[in-house]
């Protein structure tokens, strides 16, 4: 029989015009598939929008230099806290600055935040994963220090490791990445163990395909699809907990516009300038909404059972 | 509930337990070592927020050798560890207290507050969600899964503040902040943790919702439903009796870890509501470099986190024998 | 089924509670209930006083967190002397007090009568045990003093002889920022591990009852209380008759400066202490509220001038000269500030001095980019180390983009406070950092006039004036010393000093009596009348 991929297993012969033949049906299931996959996508409305809001976002982020009419850092004393109006969309801030131009850059950091420790946190937990399900030792080893990790509560974990390693965007993504591995990588080993109980794993073992070939070839790629679909979780929650660190205090530092950071600001003076709690409040909680829902789209296409 | 104890008082799952426990020490061992060191990596000492803000480094030294901070690390430690295991947990760094006192005085705000959140979160979310499981596809079923995705995006300081605004300083309804204890009356008690309860419960009311829908729907979906169906069930008591007792377990541990989540989680909205309960005492501490206090609080919640895990395992054990032979 | 119906019983209880929450008034402050005070007006038996900072102990020897004194000085304990409205030291638990010997003597008659917290009387050995371990605990009194101590003469009289001039050291035991409390000689030795204070006994009319961290200090009248002074007298200062009309003080710990005005507003505080600046406008429109602003205290830029950019004289010229001390002070406080070029606030107008004004707030970048130029400046990085307790970030983050402008690369280090009392021991750290300096009785008291407080202002010139201003003989000659010092001080830059800051205070009009003369508000003659 042939295997999967089509390279010929070890001994069997391959017969050139028909595997020709079969990769060109291959080649046009996958396309069916696609295409089933796409409509039944756009068909899920909630997902479609939750795609458009976050395309909106990150074209925002993306072209803020163009769209923002003031710099996010320049200051002007003499123009604090002023409502909204035609020079200033979202009013202004405690030291003058404009709101509009912050949300606008601060939606640049946010995302950049979110999407860094959803990806590196997700390739970490996935290699960490992998390799405690192959190995016993490894796997008592690891689990037991993400069990640790994750029994520190999250918040904490975050405070403190921002005091050891200072304010600064990048030891925010870091704290951030350590607290979200542990649940990643069990993630990834759980959904690696189920996959090696398959009964096709097996047949494959026994006629000999190397453990490294079958962990990349086989494990990986089924494991990816709920990998990916927790990546943009984490994004959403990353996003949440940096406004929340920095709220605390403990995030990215000042004078730079995180959306926490101007809900930190506007929370001391909300009476006068509510603006400044309404605007970054709107769009961090548009953002994450957006990313639940794709999130929760992408995953209901990936689930076998809902054909 | 006959067939729990039967299964729970087996040999198999005795020997289950005993793993699962033994499994805690290294677990507790690693989040004291981690949390530990992390705390020595900060710069800075209690004796600095000790002293206030004119204190002068030879102060500051005299104090923090005074507190036996210039020792070596490893020795600091066992000496934590050793007195720990005869129930001492040290001096808190703000007002003469024990830690233990300290802990336990800002345990009951948070376990009152946590208790409250659950029961708001659970009576809006498992009626919720057996509804959007009953009409899928409808759009009601939509509405409540927006409604519920919004839960879970909106940030719950953010949420706590449109609260107190709307319903504390407007409407006059609850007091803005503070915490009024049980001693002082129970409506008093209730009334000041009603704001922030929501504003915690509400997200994992959200969650809860969700988690709600997808089991019952799992469970609807599942043959043996379908057999009852074909039996001539009637459809409110087929949704109720069978799929809710089946999905009971999955719910239980949602509210477990809901619980786990929401004790840690509570620092923003406590500090923001003035409720003095662990989540703001946690804060608080590392600011004041209270080391033995925020040693003590992550390992009883490491306790608790871990202690929790244990019991839903078990009730997936109880509900799932493949997971025993494991 | 049995869930579901627990369920709908859950929903309805809770919606009752809700329903009878809504109906009953907002929560206040009790009313009183039964003891009246000797006056024939009844007061409010407990006031509930909203503070947004809680200090780590209240042992006032050894710690100078501002709300410790804002809440237990004059109030819990007595000092020898105390501060009136001029700022001068006057006899509170002294009956008198004189110096001698060009000053190097101080010798203090008791009160008699006094009793403490605990029943017992004040007597010689309290106050020498009390005022020796108030030197031990706090190094300003201790450099002013030496080696000398305090003294028994006989059972009402003390004397300290100092081997320099002491004239200063009455104001410093008045008003200083580690109140010379008065307790008890067994209370001295009564310290914990890590030798704070286990019993808080004082002479004071109101005496500690609890305190729960995080939710409240409270304190209650102590009915033996030895008054002093005219009854009905309005107070001088700090100094006068206390009646304590309130029974009951409570000092709630309330995190959130926008939950404390919100809880001020909505009746239920009586007071609230350090209101946010941009609530201060609305607080002030209120025709139910009281609202106060007074100076606090100073802002301090402290350069690096042991080592780095900022240990050149030129350099430190040149950002003096550059920046706006009004758009800094703006960004930090809102409105909640006050210019102004003499170290000491308005609260000691003894020592106000406008000498060095010239130096102050020049605002000229033109000006120092010159001074650059003229002095070969190679674009050297000039890091700023600040912390974000009271928002001082702001201040950072405004002088970064105020020197940035005339072409000084900056780099701004936000820690938190702990951290920077940590970093700032080092001078390889930093080239400048930024605090803030509560209000102070005696120059004598600014720290960083030497070569040992982190900033290290090691200068021949500077320690001379110093010197003579602490060992004058008279006050007016201390006076005359100040004035040199300070004018120095505007040229050498030990710290460049942007303004005053004010604290705000707030409390419903119908509460009478508060005395805000420094520092804060105290409730000793303060109360809401209610019949």
């Amino acid at each position: 029989m042939l295997n999967t991929n089509g390279t010929g297993a070890e001994g069997a012969m391959t017969y050139p015009a028909a595997q020709n033949d079969l990769n060109l049906q291959r080649k046009k299931l996958a396309h069916e598939q696609a295409e089933i996959r796409l409509k039944k996508f756009t068909r899920n409305r909630a997902s479609v929008f939750g795609l458009a809001v976050v395309t909106l976002v990150v074209l925002l982020a993306v072209f803020a230099p163009v769209i923002a009419m003031h710099d996010p850092l320049t200051m002007n004393t003499a123009d604090r806290l002023q409502g909204i109006s035609a020079q200033h969309w979202f009013g202004t801030d405690n030291m003058g600055r404009d709101v509009f131009s912050r949300v606008l850059y601060g939606a640049r950091i946010s995302l950049t935040v979110g999407f860094t420790v959803g990806i590196t946190s997700g390739l970490l937990g996935l290699i960490i994963g992998l390799y405690a399900s192959t190995n016993q030792v490894a796997d008592n080893i690891l689990m037991r220090i993400c069990d640790g990790l994750k029994a520190i509560p999250s918040t904490l974990l975050a405070i403190t490791m921002m005091a050891v390693l200072g304010a600064d965007i990048k030891n925010v993504i870091i704290s951030l990445i350590v607290v979200n591995i542990p649940n990643m990588a069990r993630l990834a080993r759980s959904q690696a163990l189920v996959v090696r109980e398959q009964t096709y794993i097996e047949a494959m073992r026994c006629l000999g395909s190397s453990r490294k070939r079958i962990l990349w070839a086989h494990v990986v790629p089924n494991i990816l699809s709920p990998m990916i679909v927790q990546m943009t979780f984490v994004f959403a929650s990353a996003i949440i907990t940096e406004a929340a660190l920095s709220f605390l205090g403990a995030g990215v530092p000042a004078p730079a516009p995180s959306w926490g950071n101007i809900l930190k600001e506007g929370k001391d003076v909300i009476y006068t300038a509510w603006w400044m709690i309404l605007f970054p409040g709107i769009f961090t909680a548009l953002t994450v909404l957006g990313l639940n829902l794709l999130g929760d789209g992408v995953r209901d296409l990936m689930d076998p059972r809902n054909s | 509930m006959r067939q729990i104890l039967l299964v729970v008082g087996g040999k198999v799952m005795q020997k289950f337990i005993a793993r699962r426990l033994l499994s805690v020490i290294p677990v507790v061992f690693v989040v004291s070592v981690v949390i530990f060191t992390l705390l020595k990596m900060v710069p800075g000492s209690p004796a600095a927020a000790m002293l206030g803000d004119l204190a002068t480094a030879d102060d500051i030294a005299a104090l923090e050798a005074k507190m036996g901070l210039d020792r070596p690390l490893v020795e600091q430690y066992f000496i934590w560890i050793g007195n720990m295991l005869h129930g001492d947990f040290g001096m808190s760094v703000v007002g003469n207290e024990t830690v233990a006192s300290v802990v336990f005085s800002h345990v009951k705000p948070t376990i009152s507050l946590t208790l409250y959140a659950l029961v708001i979160a659970t009576v809006i979310a498992i009626p919720m969600g057996m509804l959007a499981a009953r009409k899928k596809g409808t759009g009601a079923d939509h509405a409540a899964t927006v409604v519920s995705l919004a839960g879970i995006s909106l940030p719950s300081f953010l949420f706590g503040l449109f609260l107190m605004l709307i319903f504390a300083v407007k409407l006059r309804i609850f007091p803005v902040s503070g915490y009024v204890e049980m001693s002082r009356g129970l409506w008093p008690h209730i009334r000041s943790l009603t704001l922030p309860a929501i504003a915690l419960g509400f997200m994992n009311a959200a969650l809860m919702m969700r988690m709600t829908r997808s089991t019952l729907l799992e469970v609807l979906g599942s043959d043996y439903i379908r057999m009852a169906k074909a039996k001539g069930v009637r459809n409110v008591a087929l949704v109720a009796k069978h799929a809710l007792k089946n999905s009971l377990v999955t719910i239980i541990t949602m509210i477990g870890q809901s619980a786990v989540q929401m004790l840690a989680g509570a620092a923003v909205v406590e500090s923001l509501f003035a409720i003095p309960g662990l989540g703001q005492l946690m804060v608080n501490s590392i600011g004041r470099r209270d080391y033995y206090v925020i040693q003590a609080i992550v390992l009883l919640i490491a306790l608790f986190n871990v202690l929790i895990n244990i019991v839903v395992d078990l009730l997936y054990g109880v509900a799932d024998p493949r997971v025993r032979a494991a | 089924m049995k869930s579901k119906k627990l369920k709908r019983f859950l929903a309805l209880v809770l919606s009752a509670a809700l329903l009878l929450s809504a109906c009953s008034s907002p929560s206040g402050t009790e009313s009183s209930a039964g003891s009246a005070p000797a006056e024939n007006a009844k007061y409010r038996e407990t006031l509930h006083i909203a503070v947004t900072q809680q200090a780590p102990s209240l042992d006032l020897h050894k710690n100078s967190s501002l709300i410790a004194r804002q809440i237990c000085d004059g109030t819990v304990w007595e000092k020898l002397v105390t501060l009136n409205s001029k700022a001068e030291a006057v006899p509170e638990l002294a009956e008198k007090y004189e110096a001698t010997n060009d000053g190097k003597t101080l010798t203090f008659t008791l009160r008699k009568g006094v009793l403490f917290h605990d029943g017992s009387e004040m007597t010689a050995d309290d106050v020498v045990a009390s005022m020796n371990r108030w030197i031990e605990g706090f190094s300003s009194a201790g450099e002013m003093v030496g080696d000398a101590r305090f003294v028994k003469v006989d059972d009402h009289t003390v004397k300290i002889d100092g081997a320099s001039s002491l004239i200063l050291l009455p104001a410093m035991i008045a008003g200083a920022a580690q109140p010379a409390s008065i307790t008890t000689a067994e209370a001295c030795k009564n310290e914990d591990a890590n030798g704070f204070l286990k019993d808080y006994i004082g002479t004071g009319p109101y005496r500690f009852v609890e305190w729960k961290q995080d939710q409240y200090i409270k304190l209650e009248r102590f009915d033996k209380y030895s008054a002093y002074g005219t009854k009905g007298k309005e107070m001088d200062g700090w100094s006068g008759y206390k009646a304590a009309p309130t029974k009951v003080l409570e000092f709630d710990i309330v995190a959130d400066q926008a939950t404390e005005s919100a809880g001020l507003e909505a009746g239920q505080y009586d007071a609230a202490f350090n209101v946010p600046y941009d609530d201060f406008a609305r607080l002030q429109s209120n025709p139910n509220l009281t609202t106060v602003s007074s100076q606090m205290g100073t802002v301090a830029l402290i350069p690096n001038h042991k080592q780095g950019i900022a240990s050149k004289q030129w350099f430190r010229t040149a950002v003096n000269t550059a920046l706006d001390y009004d758009e800094l002070l703006a960004a930090t406080f809102g409105k909640g500030y006050e210019l102004g070029s003499s170290y000491m606030d308005a609260g000691q107008p003894f020592w106000k001095s406008d000498a060095g004004s010239e130096s102050y707030n020049q605002k000229d970048p033109e000006k120092a980019k010159k001074i650059l130029a003229d002095n070969g400046y190679k674009g050297e990085t000039f890091t700023i180390l600040v912390a974000t307790l009271n928002k001082m970030d702001n201040m950072g983050i405004a002088i970064k983009s105020q020197l940035e402008k005339i072409g000084i690369p900056v780099k701004l280090t936000v820690v938190d406070w702990a951290t920077l009392t940590d970093y700032r021991k080092d001078p390889a750290k930093f080239d400048m950092y930024i605090t803030s300096f509560a209000e102070v009785p005696v120059p004598s008291l600014k720290l960083y006039f030497g070569p040992k407080y982190p900033g290290w202002s090691d200068d021949e010139k500077l320690s001379k004036l110093f010197k003579g201003m602490t060992s004058a003989p008279t006050l007016e000659e201390a006076k005359t010393k100040w004035d040199e010092l300070q004018g120095y001080s505007w040229e050498y830059l030990p710290i460049m000093m942007p303004g005053h800051y004010m604290g705000m205070f707030a409390w419903q009009k119908n509460l009478t009596g508060v005395n805000m003369y420094s520092g804060g508000p105290k409730f000793w003659n303060a109360g809401i009348v209610e019949s």
